[in-house]
């Protein structure tokens, strides 16, 4: 009985195994140390709000900009100071959305990490876009993760300077 | 004892039960929120790049762009030729270009304009000046193929998010010159078909008809 239900699970699981496949794409995984690494300032805190305004970037592109007021709880890198306004590309305004593929949305109240670098114009935006910025449960958790605050923390610290 | 067609169908109905449950989440592909109002869409194509011929990006960027029609029957970019525009804005025309400059870790990204529910305008950029980018299925040194970074792209395109299925086309990261991705997942299936029903098959004839 045991010998019938291995061998029709491998006539089941065997076609599965091969067509198994690698990931996905259209970003390279950054470690956070490296990443703390390229940044000016990495912080951590609540955002207070998002107001998008239209602006034209180093390419000539006109695209909708939030830029996000973070109540920073803690600074891990970097000079320190109360709010840090952070451009992310992608936002609304009126009923008009711009999404941008490699980028978090955000909205007031929510807890992140932002590893930022400053632009041409002098304005704060995530270091490496999209993984420059890392959102944050109640709990200190990233969503969808095991990883902790505490341990993004140690990581920033160790190795960021 | 070789067991029988009969008794291991049986065990091969339970083990796909017993297998649906264990992988678990049915659906891992995200829904941007809005679509395009119809099943298809025009694209141009800026092919001016740093690493092969226009007309080998281009038709690299077809293969990718067709992967959702061909795999999933579901949406259809239709190319409808070059282009020499070279920013991205909500202009109505939906382009795919090669830039020259790095943008951080992220090898494309894809620009999504909407209006209320309605997709209104899609472009695509390759971040030519971060990474080198190679065509077909062989030939990949430390870069990216274009098939299936486009194969992702064009899946932003049409209304997906990033899919938290590690073996799925919408997964954000990726391998160099990895050629996996330009297959879909049955996960990306699913996702492009909640967006789009694919149209039903012709009717099947119930009964025969001598025409003489």
């Amino acid at each position: 009985m045991a010998r019938q239900i291995l061998t029709c699970l491998l006539l089941v699981l065997g076609p599965l195994a091969v067509v198994g496949r690698a990931l996905g794409a259209d970003q390279v995984p950054v470690p956070i140390g490296e990443r703390a690494r390229g940044a000016e300032r990495v912080v951590a805190g609540r955002v207070s709000s998002v107001t998008a305004e239209w602006q034209t970037n180093d390419y000539g592109d006109r695209l909708i900009v939030s830029v996000v007021r973070v109540n920073v709880t803690e600074t891990m890198k970097g000079e320190s100071s109360p709010t840090v306004d952070v451009e992310v590309e992608g936002g609304t305004i009126g009923t008009l959305t711009l999404g941008v593929s490699d980028q978090l949305t955000f909205t007031p109240g929510e807890r992140a990490l932002f590893f930022v670098r400053r632009n041409r114009r002098g304005r704060f935006v995530p270091h490496l876009r999209g993984q420059g910025t890392i959102k944050l449960d109640a709990a200190g958790r990233v969503p969808g993760t095991s990883l902790t605050l505490d341990e993004i923390r140690r990581e920033v610290t160790g190795r960021a300077r | 004892m070789r067991p029988s067609i009969r008794s291991c169908s049986a065990w091969i109905v339970v083990a796909l039960i017993v297998l649906t449950g264990f992988t678990g989440e049915p659906r891992a592909y995200v829904l941007s929120g809005p679509k395009w109002p119809q099943p298809q869409t025009r694209y141009y194509v800026n092919s001016a790049n740093l690493d092969m011929p226009g007309t080998v990006a281009d038709a690299a960027l077809r293969a990718g762009a067709e992967t959702w029609a061909l795999q999933a029957s579901a949406f259809r970019f239709l190319n409808a030729g070059p282009s020499s525009q070279t920013t991205n804005t909500n202009d109505g025309i939906n382009l795919v270009m090669f830039r020259s400059g790095s943008s951080g870790s992220a090898i494309a990204t894809t620009y999504w304009w909407y209006d209320g529910s309605r997709i209104i305008d899609a472009d695509i950029v390759f971040w030519d000046g971060a990474f080198r980018f190679f065509a077909g299925s062989s030939g990949c040194s430390g870069g990216f193929y274009i098939e299936d970074i486009a194969a992702h792209e064009f899946g932003h395109a049409l209304g997906l998010g990033h899919s938290t299925s590690p073996t799925a086309t919408m997964y954000p990261s990726a391998f160099t010159c990895d050629s996996s991705i330009r297959s879909l997942d049955s996960d990306d299936i699913s996702g492009v078909r909640a967006l789009y029903p694919p149209e039903l098959p012709p009717p099947t004839p119930t009964g025969f008809r001598i025409v003489r």
